[in-house]
């Protein structure tokens, strides 16, 4: 399969806080510059990650291993947060590439 | 994850707080448990929190955010105070005076301690809920 983001054509660097894991805190970034494809990508696999995670703890917490359900209710809001945030950013991209469409030339 | 910081230090809470109800209903359900003279009878379990730093081994870190990593029990102490004596020459554990050594657990001690934790278990409860609350409002601002 094609790597979606990787065919995308290189946009300029952006100066911000990378979202990578591990990511440096807000201060710290100065002079970093990260393209967008590969924040997005950052982000990507961090939501899969946070996926996985909610994934194997509630798998845990059925078969009645030693978790918490507060570590369960956690870890299923932080992917379905991740989630929501990533459908916010994807609207917006949508959304700025629809109004280039419509962009009377 | 970065953005979910208040969601990992909370949840330390939740669970520490857990943990701390978990031995008071080990205390409470222990308070009359009796063991045969020379044992050491049950003795009253109350937990240690400790800050737990966001280098993970309780040293600090370097950044401004080092300082957050939540709690997490230290160790489980033992209240070495002596047990509550009562004369019943009849019980099966009864010392040759005919003395029952009962555990130090004090229900009604052991009762506010309970509504002390639930209490704090709820305070993490709605410190998490006002974290996911700005993480929702900060997204509406996208819409």
């Amino acid at each position: 399969m094609v790597d979606p983001l990787s065919s995308l054509p290189p946009l300029p660097p952006l100066i911000g806080p990378t979202a990578g894991p591990g990511a440096a805190l807000a201060g710290k970034t100065e002079g970093i510059t990260v393209a967008f494809g590969d924040m997005l990508q950052g982000y990507l696999d961090q939501l899969v990650s946070a996926q996985a995670k909610s994934n194997a703890l509630t798998t845990e917490f059925v078969a009645g291993g030693a978790v918490d359900i507060s570590q369960v209710a956690i870890a299923m809001e932080e992917s379905s947060l991740a989630m929501q945030l990533l459908l916010e950013v994807r609207n917006k991209v949508l959304d700025a590439y629809e109004t280039l469409l419509r962009m009377p030339v | 994850m970065g953005l979910f910081e208040t969601f990992a230090i909370s949840g330390s809470g939740l669970t520490a707080e857990r943990m701390r109800l978990d031995l008071i209903a080990s205390n409470l359900a222990n308070a009359n448990t009796t063991r045969p003279p020379g044992e050491t009878p049950f003795q009253r379990q109350l937990a240690l929190f400790q800050t737990r730093y966001a280098g993970g081994d309780g040293s600090l870190g370097s950044g401004p955010l080092s300082g957050l990593g939540g709690v997490r029990v230290k160790q489980i102490s033992l209240d070495t105070a002596p047990g509550r004596q009562v004369y019943d020459p009849s019980h099966p554990d009864a010392d040759p005076g005919g003395y029952v050594t009962y555990p130090n657990v004090n229900p009604i001690n052991e009762m506010v301690d309970m509504m002390a934790a639930s209490r704090a278990y709820e305070a993490n409860l709605t410190a998490l809920d006002s974290g996911k609350e700005l993480f929702l409002r900060a997204l509406s601002i996208m819409q």
